[in-house]
Parts: C-alpha cells; structure tokens; sequence
C-alpha cells in the first residue's frame, strides 16, 4: 500500500509550502526588482514624499480592492464598485455641504455603501442572477443615478474631509493609508480567522458541495457583496475627500483597475483560491509602474499600455509556471 | 448470449494480434505508472482490464489514446508500429478510438453534427456544409445500430445511455479498429447496460476489438473474452474468461484474497428514529417507510426509480410535493441541507467530486467543513481543534494521504469518499443517508467503506443506502425496498434476499412504465 501513496503526485511538505508562497514570494520580489530600477532611473522614486504618494494613491485602491477580493474569492466579481463609491461620493459631500458635521455625513457613507451592496447582493443571491451580470446591470444604474442626482461637480468644503482625505499624520502618512491599514486588517481578520472567512473559500471552491455540507451558502455570498459594497463606497467617499470634489463620472472607465490588481494579486476567477497579501503586493506593482512612468515623464496612455502588459505577462507567467502548456 | 459469442469471438483468434504494446514504461515524478506492461488483442474480441485505482489502467489507456507520452515502449496496430508522439486525433485515424468516462458533446448541436464533429462534409465552392449528405450518412450509421432518431435532434435531449451509444456510433464512423471503453455502463441502468452489451457485440461482430475498462467483475463476466488484470503499474496476468472465478480476479487485483467482500456483522436494531409519511418529490411518489436505530437500509432501484428523490426530499435538497418527516416520533420540517443537519442527518452525496468535496482544497478544510460554526466561535477559528479532529479520523478512518494537508483532489477515490463520510461523522449524526457511496471506488476500498458503515451501526447511527448495484444492497443491508417508477414496489428482509426476485422486482416496474 506504500506505493499507493506514491501515486498520489503529492510534494513533499517543504515544497508544497514554497510553492504555497511561490505567487506571494514572486510578487514581492517583482515589487523589489520594479523598485531598484525606478531608483536608478530616477533620483525622485526612492524619496519619502514620492513613496507617500504612491501609498495615498494605492490606499484607496486598496480599500475598493479588499472588498472585491472577497467577492472574488467566492468567485464572483463586482464591477459596480466604481458606480457605488460616485453615488456614495456624491451624496455625501451633498450631505456635508448642506450643513452636516463630518461625523454623521460619515455614518452615511457607511449607510449608502452597505445598501447598494445589499441591493446587489439581494440580486446575486435571492434572485440568483449571475454576479458580473447583476453588476453590470447595477454599475449603469448607479452611474446614471449619480448624474441624475447632480451632473456638476459638488466642491468639498468641510476642513476635515479634506483633511482625511489629502491630510497626513506628522505631515508624513497619509490619514487614507491609515485608514486603509485598518480596512485590510479587518478583512485580512475575515478571510484568514473567522468561521466565515473560511466558508468564503469553500463557497468559492465548490457552492454546490458546501451548501450540502450545511453551510448557508447563500448568507455567506450576500455577506461578501455587502462588504464589497461597503469598501466600494467607503473608496469612492476617500476620493471626493481627496480630490476635493466629488463628481458624477468619477471612476468612470477606471472600473476593471481594481478587477486587474486583483487579478494580478494571484485571485481565481473561478474563485475559491487566492490571498488578500496578493491584492495588495498587485495594487502596489500597478501603482509604482504608474508612479515610475510618471516621474520619467511618460505618456499616460503608455501608462496604460504597459498596465495591461504586466498583467498579462503575470498571468502568462502563472500559466507557464503551473505547466497547464506542457503535454506530459 | 454467452455462448454465441464466444463462438464469434474465437473465429477472429488466428494467433495474430489487432494491437499489441510491447513493454509500456511511464514514469511520473515518485511515480512508476506503467512497469513494462504488454497488452495484447486479437481482431474481434473484448479484453477487459481491470485492477484497483492506482494500478495503471489509465495511465495505460491514455497511452494508448495518444493523450500522455511513454517512456519507453512500443505500440503496435496491425503489426505497424504508431509513432508515440501522435496525438489522439491522429490515432484516431490510425483506428485507435477511446471513449472516456466523462462523455464529450456539444450538446446544443445536433446527433449529425456531433457525429461528424471535425469533418463536416462540405461541397461546393464556397465549402458549404453539405446538411442532406451528413444527414443520409448519419441515418445509415443510426440503422446499422437499429436506432430510430431523427439525426437533427440536439444532442442535450439524449440521455447519458444515448449519448454514449452516439460514441460508439462516432467510433464506428471513424472506421475503428480498436476501441477502448473506459467504464462506459458508470451511469447506465440495468435496462441501459443491457442495451449496451447489445451494441459492443454488435461491434464485436463487425471485427472491431475492444478493450474494457470496468470496476464491475460481474459485467466483465458477462461480457469479455479475455480478462488483464493490473497491479501497481504491472500486468499480474491474463485469463480466460472460462477459466477464472470472481474470487480468482478479486485475489489478482488486490494480491491478497477477500475472505469476504462483505463484511456483515449483527448489530441489534433499536428502536425508530426516522419515518417517513407519504412523502412526495419529484417523480417519487407516496413513500413511506420508518428506520430503526442501528439499522442498514437500503432503498434499491435503477436509475430514475425514485429512489434519489427520495432522500433528496428527505433532506431538502428538492421541495417535496407532500407528505411529512418524523425524526424521533416528532414531526420535522426540513426545507434545506442546513436544517437536516440541525437535525442530525447527514448525506453522502454520490458525486463525490461535483457535490462531496471541494477538490481544491486542503483534506482538512473538507473535513472540517461541518464544524465551521462550531470552530469559529471564539475569537479565532480553532485550528488546534481543527488539526485534532484531522489526525483522529485519519487515523480512524485508515485515510491514506501524505498530510492533513494535502489537496483531496490528490488523493484516491476511496480516500476521497473516507475524507466525504469522516467529515459528516464529526457532526454526530443520527441518520447518514449514503447515495451510491462506493462510485468509483476500488474493492479494496470498498470492503472498508463497508465496514465503516458496520462500525458506525455498532455505535448506533443509523444508515439509509440508496445504490443501483443488487450484490451490494444484499450484500450490506439489514432491510431494503425496492423502487421502480417513482414507488416502492416491494419491502425485504435480510433474510428473504433474493436476487432473481429482486432485480426482476425493479426491472419490471421499470419496463412497464
């Protein structure tokens, strides 16, 4: 019956960890490399300041991005996310300049998030419509909703939002990645150390399975909208603030960013796999090519030629590594 | 039957062989797959092979089919020798066809279209799709077999049956020479496999060699001339029919004889704990029955008896239609798999891969997939727990795998189905409803699967099995009830087990409807 073990093409415990760590490790080691390059190129990339604004940009993208990651995981996709933080960036600076103090205009970001993540999630799990449809169906609605609700850029006036938005602490850390520290904890806690976390990842493996294991796969899937919905509009908030204005096309065109990062992070479309430290080592690759374009002057629409590159040459790469090309 | 075509059978046997691999050696990473194995056929006869998961079978199938590359070897078809690196299709053209278990179709086209999927025949110059040749070429394939369809049909309104005679069809229009079947009857019914059986003679007759892949030695017996059985990536011999007995091949196949294959023990029946009242779903209709504490019962019936149904409505995988479920006197709504866990059934599903597992992941998230809630109720999810729960039904359950962690995919079927039976153990159930649950699984592993189910009843769960094989449901179960057409069509006892009765019982139903 040895030989039976055999049989299974298992690797050995060591290897299976590395390898476990293989999509990570690589990450940040095209990460370091990309960095070393950008250094000797420019003498602007490795400042304090310069690192800083790559943090601030990659912050919110980081928040939008957790949220996905979870719905992603589950091997769905929200491309509404976008959409939800304009309507959320919108109404709330409407909110606040209509006299709110920032407290409460902050409890309706929270409030705006979690319901139009509900109303997909409503969609995706009671009426079963498939996720990127439903999404597809719902970002058209809220970005017409956004122009509808005002099509003119509303002027953020309140000094704290600004300042949450653009301030940083001992003039140094952005208040935005702060934040974002805190949103990928939490969802880092979710994912990895919680009972739901893990019905994520099977939900995500194999719906059909878990659901007859007893697990209330449909709770578990409208949990993961409402936090993508969440983060969504929690993101969207963060660039009014940080723009200073919130605007009806904001994020307009820009939706399949976060879905790349994600993507180039080492997340299954077809769900069940992937890690958040993933997510964040791809938003920091994309963003430090954008910064590093930018500072050697480049177009912005090579910018976004060598964006879509890298990605494919990831993905290229994964499927190269993991010999699905190789006839045994 | 038999008698006719062993006669044809020897006709073809002139000491020259259809095909003929000489010293097939492949080599996986820790692995010897294949050990210098020889197969040979002679021009129209059926070499079943069989041999536990693991012992090479399909290595040596996917060798042959053109979809993995050997080490070193040779194949041989009409003494020329194939080029190893062909691929299927061109071994195809060779005469080399296989038919594999997970069945290929585009099943929005139609019979015609499918049949001559890659070679559309097209005429002139714009190369149309010549639809009134495919047609006539497609009805003449259709008669050679007596089937009557219209050969526009679509092909997602066949059953599983239909869609593999279509491969056989397809392998026949290819002018095939010899043709491999991998466990062709795995979702057939009596009625289906018989049908079956009809057309590989049929096949046989015309010259066509065929190499059988099966788990079931009784449909090798009714079927093959020759019997290959294989052991760890090597050939342990080759019989003839004739002159074997089940018990001979069982010894061959596992190296060591099966004093017996089922392992019935007494266990004393308790009182009820489950009844079911005229309960309807699906296309079973007005079921009743009640389960004792300790019990085996097996709900036996041919594909759509209703049998599936049943428990299905039981555990509120489908809505019931009617009728009421009392778990321990008292009635119980259950409107979903989250309740009839609650309480305290539990269901092995038969598609072990589809519905039982989660193949990418580790054997401890499947495992542990039950107790989540209870795991997670701290602060942290319990891994320690976790770990324990592993190591204890590994060890209990004899599951052979590398670690707690390893990804189920890996491991074999009966590892599998031991990780699917483990998981819902953990919950302490007082029903488990067990639908087909040795699919797939080699006889090694079912004897344990078998005496699993003993232990469990010795400790007092109670165990509803619904199958479609007749040795198994008399060889394990207490008591039974026969399905056919959506109703019980009779009740037995252990002790009035008769097979002839029984499977009559079912196929008759079956028939009338």
């Amino acid at each position: 019956m040895a030989s039976k073990n055999l049989t299974m093409n298992e690797k050995p415990k060591f290897w299976r960890r590395v390898s476990d760590l293989g999509n990570t490790l690589s990450l940040a080691i095209a990460l370091l490399i990309l960095c070393i390059v950008w250094s000797s190129l420019s003498p602007y990339f490795f400042t304090v300041q310069n690192i800083m604004n790559v943090l601030m940009f990659a912050s919110i993208l980081a928040i939008r991005a957790s949220g996905l990651t979870v719905s992603m995981i589950l091997g769905g996709m929200d491309i509404s996310q976008n959409a939800v933080g304009a309507v959320t960036g919108l109404l709330c600076v409407l909110f606040s300049i209509s006299g709110a103090p920032w407290w409460q205009v902050l409890i309706l970001v929270v409030l705006l998030g979690l319901l139009m993540g509900v109303i997909n999630a409503t969609l995706v799990t009671i009426f079963k419509i498939a996720a990127i449809i439903t999404t597809l169906g719902t970002m058209q609605i809220f970005r017409g909703t956004a122009w509808l609700i005002k099509d003119a850029t509303v002027m953020v006036t309140d000094p704290v939002l600004i300042a949450l938005g653009r301030g940083r602490l001992f003039g140094v850390i952005p208040y935005v990645t702060l934040i974002a520290l805190v949103v990928l904890i939490v969802i880092y806690y979710l994912l990895n150390f919680t009972s739901f976390g893990r019905k994520v990842y099977m939900v995500g493996g194999n719906e059909r399975a878990s659901y007859l294991s007893g697990i209330n796969a449909s709770r578990v899937k409208f949990v993961s909208f409402v936090i993508s919905g969440l983060t969504a509009g929690m993101a969207g908030f963060l660039v009014a603030c940080q723009v200073g204005a919130a605007l009806p096309q904001s994020g307009a065109g820009t939706e399949m960013n976060t879905i790349s990062a994600v993507i180039l992070g080492g997340i299954s479309l077809s769900g069940g796999k992937g890690k958040l430290s993933g997510t964040i080592l791809g938003i920091l690759i994309l963003q430090t090519i954008n910064n590093g374009l930018t500072l050697l002057s480049v177009n912005a629409y090579f910018q976004m030629v060598v964006s879509g590159g890298v990605l494919l040459v990831a993905v290229m790469i994964d499927v190269v590594r993991s010999g699905a090309l190789k006839k045994q | 039957m038999r008698g006719a075509f062993v006669a044809t059978g020897r006709e073809g046997v002139g000491g020259e062989y259809n095909l003929q691999v000489r010293n097939a050696v492949k080599r996986f990473p820790g692995v010897l797959a294949l050990d210098g194995v020889d197969l040979e056929i002679h021009k129209g006869e059926v070499l079943a092979v069989i041999g536990e998961n693991g012992a090479g079978k399909s290595t040596l199938m996917k060798i042959l089919s053109g979809a993995l590359l050997m080490d070193s070897g040779e194949i041989l078809l009409d003494g020329k020798v194939i080029p190893p690196e062909t691929t299927p299709k061109a071994r195809m053209d060779y005469g080399l066809g296989i038919i594999y278990q997970e069945l290929n179709y585009l099943n929005e086209m139609s019979i015609a279209e499918n049949l001559f999927l890659g070679r559309v025949p097209v005429k002139g110059p714009f190369r149309r799709v010549d639809y009134q040749g495919m047609k006539q070429a497609s009805m003449d394939l259709l008669r050679l077999f007596n089937l009557d369809y219209n050969p526009f049909t679509l092909v997602k309104e066949l059953s599983v049956a239909e869609k593999q005679i279509l491969e056989i069809l397809r392998a026949v229009s290819r002018d095939v020479k010899v043709l491999i079947m991998d466990e062709p009857t795995s979702s057939l019914n009596e009625v289906e496999t018989q049908r079956l059986f009809g057309h590989i003679e049929n096949l046989k007759n015309r010259g066509v060699s065929i190499i059988y892949i099966s788990h079931k030695l009784e449909e090798v017996f009714r079927l093959a001339d020759r019997v290959m059985v294989m052991r760890d990536g090597k050939r342990v011999g080759v019989v003839d029919i004739k002159d074997t007995s089940s018990g001979q091949l069982v010894e061959m196949m596992v190296g060591r004889a099966i004093t017996e294959m089922y392992p019935k023990e007494k266990v004393p029946i308790g009182d009820e704990v489950l009844r079911i009242e005229h309960l309807s779903c699906g296309c079973a209709k007005d079921i009743s029955f009640s389960l004792r504490k300790g019990e085996i019962f097996g709900l036996y019936g041919l594909v759509g008896s209703g049998c599936v149904e049943t428990v299905e409505g039981l555990l509120g995988i489908k809505a019931i239609s009617s009728g009421k479920v009392l778990i321990d006197g008292k009635e119980a709504s259950i409107g979903s798999p989250i309740e009839a866990k609650k309480r305290g059934l539990a269901y092995v599903p038969s598609d072990r891969k589809a519905e039982g597992l989660i193949l990418i992941h580790s054997l401890k998230d499947n495992l542990t997939i039950t107790k989540l809630d209870e795991l997670g109720k701290g602060f942290m999810i319990d891994n320690a727990k976790a770990k324990e729960y592993c190591d204890t039904w590994i060890d209990k359950m004899q599951i052979r795998t590398p670690s707690r962690n390893a990804i189920v995919e890996s491991l074999s079927g009966g590892n599998q189905q031991k990780v699917v039976v483990a998981k819902w153990i953990l919950t302490e159930p007082k029903v488990l409803i067990m639908n087909d649950p040795t699919r797939g699984v080699d006889v090694g592993a079912k004897v344990e699967i078998y005496k699993i189910m003993e232990e469990l009843c010795s400790r007092g769960i109670s165990i509803i099995m619904v199958t479609a094989e007749l040795l198994e449901v008399i060889g394990i179960t207490d008591r039974m009830l026969v399905f056919a057409n959506g109703t019980i069509a009779g009740e037995f006892m252990r002790n009035d087990y008769d097979q002839k009765t029984i499977l009559h019982m079912a196929v008759k139903g079956n028939e009338n409807g």
